[in-house]
């Protein structure tokens, strides 16, 4: 998934935007589940994810190799959803037909995302977690990112997170426990 | 429900075009208003320019001027150049005397003069003394130079190197802006451009140890002493002491130094042999309020200064006159 770097230099350079389109289709999936893991709303994760896409593409920021381009991209959306969260505090608005939001478009994404029945039943289990351990597991088991990239995403320092994806897998054990999954590997 | 990719990329590119738009919209403006702002701002610096330039200079109303003279001058031979000045403004007592006139200077067409209310030496030219001393402005040169004016009294810069030399700076007074603040009437004048000393508000001033009449100021280590103009008053204008010139050069009485102690280098002559012989010519101030000098009164050179005469008078009087 790297060329998500040279689509976007290809963009950036000769602002071709079936590059931007190839940057969507790679990552609109994946950043949407991690900023649903943020928001717990899958239509604002989704207009936050549009978002992210409209920032890379006006405003056009520098992309420095220093970590993947994905670590990057969830950075960015984090921010957003941060923001976003904040604006929605100050301005509580629940729109109706997200009140009743359909649970089978997220299993529907999870499905088309996430494929392994496995990984299903497991980020199943996590909307029960609290955000920052929704965060940490998506990012490391899902998105297979390493500590220090997680850290860099969530803001944190890479002990942080590496004490928080012990509780958060310790709280996801004892919620699958209780769900009556049982795994010797977990 | 939630979109596809295909309508994800179209919003996305929709939302790019629309944020654009927008920011292209805020650009123009802030172009649109920076190009009515700019001449606007730019206007109203000159205006404040123009007038703290105006606000550095002394206070001229039109009330207290004098009219301006006219001066035109007509050659009527080789030696003599006649003056004749004319002006509204009449004088009540007039007291300018010319003993000889064949000298002949340049008078000044325009001066400033200042308020009523803050007395100055002034360069104007009155029919009077145009007609008896050849126009030539009292002390005219003061006004170009360094003054101070505060509680009715008026110093002047004096630039002789003998008299600042020999002044010792003795109890603090103030700064120029303590003045200005304690006494509401004092004044600052900075004299003309490029002549006259400057003095900030900050400059320090200073009594002299045995001079009522000199006041020393101090800015960035230099000193420089201004002394007391004993100016008299007549109608709303104020004029000097007696001015003796001599070989083309003014000599301006200046009270304030009385009691410096000069060594005479060399006579000239006494007054009655330099004005009958032409080198010489005496002006009165107005009102008579000059020293008189006694026909057989001595002129001496000092020894101290090629700026400065003595004049010693019969009864030992010791008139000290100095290049404005």
């Amino acid at each position: 998934m790297e060329n998500g770097a040279s689509s976007y230099r290809r963009f950036c350079e000769n602002d071709d935007k079936s590059a931007l389109a190839e940057l969507i289709k790679d990552y609109r999936n994946g950043l949407m589940l991690y900023l649903n893991g943020i928001t717990g709303n899958l239509s604002l994760a989704e207009e936050i994810a549009e978002d992210t896409f409209v920032l890379l593409g006006v405003k056009k920021p520098r992309y420095r190799e220093k970590y993947s381009f994905k670590t990057w991209l969830y950075t960015i959306g984090r921010n957003l959803a941060i923001d976003a969260l904040r604006k929605q505090k100050r301005h509580p608005t629940v729109p109706i037909d997200e009140i009743a939001e359909p649970i089978a478009e997220e299993q529907d994404l999870e499905e088309a995302y996430l494929r392994e029945e496995r990984k299903i039943a497991l980020h199943r289990a996590m909307h029960c977690l609290n955000s920052d351990y929704r965060q940490v597991l998506w990012l490391m088991y899902f998105e297979e990112l390493s500590a220090k990239e997680a850290a860099e995403v969530m803001h944190k320092s890479v002990h942080a997170v590496e004490t928080l994806v012990y509780r958060a897998r310790k709280a996801l054990k004892s919620q699958l426990e209780m769900e009556g999954f049982h795994d010797e590997n977990l | 429900m939630m979109k596809t990719y295909d309508e994800t990329t179209q919003r996305v590119f929709q939302k790019m075009e629309e944020q654009k738009m927008l920011q292209n919209r805020k650009k123009q403006t802030v172009f649109r208003t920076a190009a009515v702002a700019c001449p606007v701002c730019l206007v109203a610096m000159a205006g404040i320019g123009i007038w703290r330039m105006n606000a550095d200079k002394p206070p001229v109303t039109t009330d207290s001027l004098p009219a301006a003279p006219t001066v035109t001058e007509q050659v009527n031979g080789t030696d003599s150049v006649s003056t004749s000045v004319s002006t509204e403004q009449t004088y009540e007592t007039p007291a300018v005397t010319c003993i000889s006139a064949p000298a002949v200077t340049d008078a000044l067409p325009q001066q400033t003069v200042p308020t009523v209310s803050t007395p100055r030496l002034s360069a104007v030219t009155t029919p009077e003394q145009a007609n008896n001393c050849s126009g030539v402005p009292i002390m005219g040169c003061c006004d170009r130079l360094l003054s101070i004016s505060f509680q009715g009294d008026v110093y002047v810069e004096t630039r002789n190197e003998v008299v600042l030399n020999s002044l010792i700076p003795d109890k603090k007074l103030g700064t120029i802006k303590e003045f200005t603040e304690l006494y509401g009437e004092a004044n600052l004048y900075s004299g003309l451009p490029g002549q006259g000393t400057e003095a900030s508000e900050d400059t320090e001033v200073y009594s002299v140890k045995g001079f009522d009449n000199v006041i020393l100021l101090l800015a960035d280590g230099k000193q420089f002493a201004l002394v007391k103009a004993e100016v008299v008053d007549v109608g709303e204008d104020v004029q000097a002491l007696v001015s003796l010139e001599i070989d083309e050069l003014l000599f301006v009485e200046m009270r304030g130094l009385n009691g410096l102690q000069l060594t005479t280098k060399e006579e000239i002559g006494t007054i009655a042999e330099l004005t009958a012989s032409g080198r010489a010519m005496i002006c009165k101030g107005f009102g008579q309020k000059g020293t008189v000098f006694a026909d057989d009164a001595a002129v001496y050179t000092v020894q101290e200064s090629e700026d400065m005469i003595l004049v010693i008078q019969p009864d030992g009087e010791q008139v000290i006159l100095c290049r404005p």
